[in-house]
């Protein structure tokens, strides 16, 4: 996690650039050494030829002036003598004689030279015999052949004109290229810090809205939260994490266009960021989310400062010259109350900020206990395929009572979760998650096997009562489902009309064509179809006409008050006689006190449930109640 | 560019005595190098670090972002 700061701590440049620079400059100072003591060796050489050349000329000039061998024996000794002041001689020859003069040289060596003089091709490069050096030059005038041969200086004395001298000089390039050296490295490595630096400033900032962005989050909170464990780390006593999530950003973006969606988000951005001051930081994780890490914040201020982001944003803003007006909804958690990590925080901050969105509350605190919900939530979620795989999901039975007869006429069946852990759970607290799992087609399979596996078995001990299964619309979905039902029936050997579907309204977005369809071919198998919680939800009249049912089932809700409340009493009038008219039988749910069901049949009702009658029980206490006590509820009113 | 101290002592003190050295040399034993061009170049380069010992400062070093001296 530490991605920016490897960026930022990447030092090795500048130790490198000093290394190559200083190699860089001792090389230039040695080639310019080696070069300057060459230079000026050959010069040196080149300036001994030329006065050993003119010393040359002299003789062979005075060589043609001379008259006889003792002539050319003088001439010689005396140039030799007075023009030549280092180790040489002059060698003349002509086809019938030889002339020798040397000075400080002996004749063996004289001999050697003049030898390696004969090999030699040019005169340009000296010659070495016994760690001396030696310049020759060689001249031809009629018949003499004259060979002059001098120990050269040139080196000894180069050295000592340009050593002291090169020395210093290089000495002071040296330190001059030791200077360029560390000047270059710190620019270059300087230039490389800023390259780094924009590198982790892109790689932790949106581009949109300039602000930092997740991965800058985490590092951030890494840092500020727990002990201190390195330089880098900045520890907090407390503070707040706050979400903050647009209400309204999908509708502006589908309505207005990305361009616009950018446009609330910097204007977003740019009101929250001035409500909030250092050490506070907003962060955009992407999409219409900012974070706000507020250290040292106590929850009251976190609160405060909540309320004004809230009124801020509420503020209409202006896009394409509409006002839209986005509102917030804002989680905090606090640290170290809360949670005392990084991920903990944000978890309980998102928690919290939903729980502000469905509320529309604008801002929520995270709440302990109900996370502890929440989580619960998950842990149910994760053990529903459990519960279908091990049959925890058993079912209770309600019976149903003609109310002119007071019989048991039929059994509504309602699941029940035999949780190994929570004990008996209600409907109402896993049938959302069931439909939202993707396992409600299976749900839906399993409740009717096992709904049918009862009838069977109540069907062989001869209690002829129908049992009635709660669908929902997403269960009609199941392409198979008129199939399976019709296969169960036959499997367990029961008529049709000993099942009946009762066909939830919960949900109005589903394709009522297509659960049109589904509910005709399971009227065809003869099973009898039912609207349940009738008078709420999606129970439009046309759809009663589209559907056909056998059965209305009247919500409780009208019933509860039903000796109160007038208007519910016209509505029941009313079902009951839509129910005639379209020749349905009708059930009155939720009945629990005699008078409402003395009421209910004066309206012309024939059926009810409630707890009046019996509370929904496990098949046994139901096989019971109707084998042994043979109930007769008209006894009731 | 602020000129501030960028050397420690040990810096400080390394310069000053070869400062004090190459300028003695230069003015008073420039014949040893027979040039007065390399004389003149000694001599900006001893006073170079004469000015180091006296401020505490470098120039390359504070063009380089460098400092010595401990904080």
């Amino acid at each position: 996690m530490q991605q920016i700061a490897k960026i930022k701590q990447d030092k090795s440049v500048k130790p490198r650039l000093i290394w190559a620079c200083l190699c860089v400059a001792l090389l230039v100072s040695a080639i310019y050494v080696t070069v300057s003591y060459r230079l000026t060796a050959d010069i040196t050489v080149h300036s001994e030829l030329k006065a050993m050349g003119h010393i040359t000329s002299l003789v062979s000039n005075e060589l043609s002036q001379a008259e006889d061998a003792d002539d050319v024996d003088s001439i010689l000794n005396e140039i030799l003598l007075s023009a030549v002041n280092s180790p040489a001689f002059i060698s003349v020859t002509t086809p019938q004689q030889q002339w020798h003069k040397n000075l400080l040289i002996s004749a063996t060596k004289r001999s050697t030279l003049l030898q390696l003089v004969a090999e030699a091709k040019d005169n340009a490069e000296p010659i070495e015999v016994n760690d001396d050096t030696f310049l020759w030059q060689q001249h031809k005038i009629a018949q003499y052949q004259i060979t002059f041969v001098q120990q050269t200086q040139a080196l000894d004395v180069t050295l000592e004109f340009v050593a002291k001298r090169l020395l210093v000089t290089s000495i002071i390039v040296f330190w001059i290229a030791v200077w360029l050296a560390l000047t270059l490295a710190s620019l270059i490595s300087r230039r490389a810090e800023q390259v780094n630096e924009s590198l982790a400033y892109i790689a932790t900032h949106d581009s949109l809205t300039g602000l930092p962005n997740r991965l800058y989050l985490i590092e951030l909170l890494e840092n500020s939260l727990g002990p201190a464990t390195d330089e880098i780390d900045t520890p907090v006593d407390e503070g707040c994490l706050l979400i903050i999530d647009l209400d309204r950003f999908k509708e502006v973006n589908d309505s207005f266009g990305y361009a616009a969606g950018d446009t609330l988000l910097k204007e977003i951005a740019k009101r929250v960021s001035d409500l909030i001051s250092a050490p506070a930081e907003l962060i955009r994780t992407g999409g219409d989310e900012f974070f706000i890490w507020a250290p040292d914040y106590t929850i009251e201020q976190a609160k405060t400062l909540s309320l004004d982001i809230v009124n801020s944003c509420n503020a209409p803003i202006l896009i394409n010259g509409l006002t839209v007006n986005s509102g917030v909804s804002i989680g905090i958690s606090h640290y170290p109350s809360q949670a005392d990590d990084t991920a903990g925080l944000i978890v309980c901050a998102d928690t919290a900020m939903h729980k502000a969105k469905a509320m529309r509350s604008g801002w929520q605190v995270y709440d302990n206990k109900k996370i502890a919900d929440y989580k619960d939530i998950l842990q149910l979620r994760a053990e529903l395929n459990d519960a279908l795989a091990q049959q925890q999901i058993i079912l209770y039975y309600q019976p149903k009572v003609d109310l002119a007869t007071g019989e048991v006429t039929g059994a509504e069946a309602l699941c029940r979760w035999q949780h190994p852990r929570l004990g008996l759970l209600g409907p109402g607290e896993f049938i959302d998650l069931i439909e939202h799992s993707g396992k409600v087609q299976e749900f839906g399979r399993y409740i009717i096997a096992t709904a049918a596996a009862q009838a069977e078995h109540w069907h062989t001990s001869g209690l002829l009562v129908p049992i009635a299964i709660n669908l929902s619309p997403y269960n009609l979905l199941d392409p198979g489902l008129a199939d399976f039902i019709s296969e169960t029936l036959k499997r367990h050997n029961i008529p049709p009309r000993f099942i009946e579907i009762e066909l939830t309204e919960n949900e109005t977005c589903i394709n009522i064509d297509y659960i049109q369809s589904a509910l005709a071919q399971i009227r065809e198998l003869g099973v009898s179809l039912a609207i349940d919680d009738f008078g709420t939800g999606m129970s439009s009249l046309a759809y009663l006409s589209e559907l056909q049912v056998n059965v209305l089932k009247i919500d409780r809700a009208f019933i509860c008050d039903l000796t109160t409340n007038q208007g519910h009493r016209a509505i029941i009038a009313a079902a009951v006689t839509l129910s005639q008219s379209f020749g349905c039988d009708m059930v009155a749910e939720g009945v629990e006190t005699q008078e409402q069901a003395r009421m209910l049949y004066e309206m012309g009702c024939q059926s009810a449930q409630g707890f009046l009658f019996a509370r929904p029980m496990p098949a046994e206490a139901f096989h019971t109640l109707l084998t042994q006590q043979k109930p007769q509820f008209n006894d009731a009113f | 560019m602020a000129i501030s101290s960028n050397l420690n002592l040990l810096d400080r003190s390394i310069r000053g005595v070869i400062g004090i050295c190459v300028t003695a040399f230069a003015l008073f034993n420039g014949d040893l190098i027979g040039d007065v061009f390399i004389e003149v170049l000694l001599g900006i380069f001893g006073l170079l670090n004469l000015i180091s010992l006296f401020t505490g400062w470098c120039p390359v070093y504070q063009l380089a972002g460098i400092d010595t001296r401990k904080h």
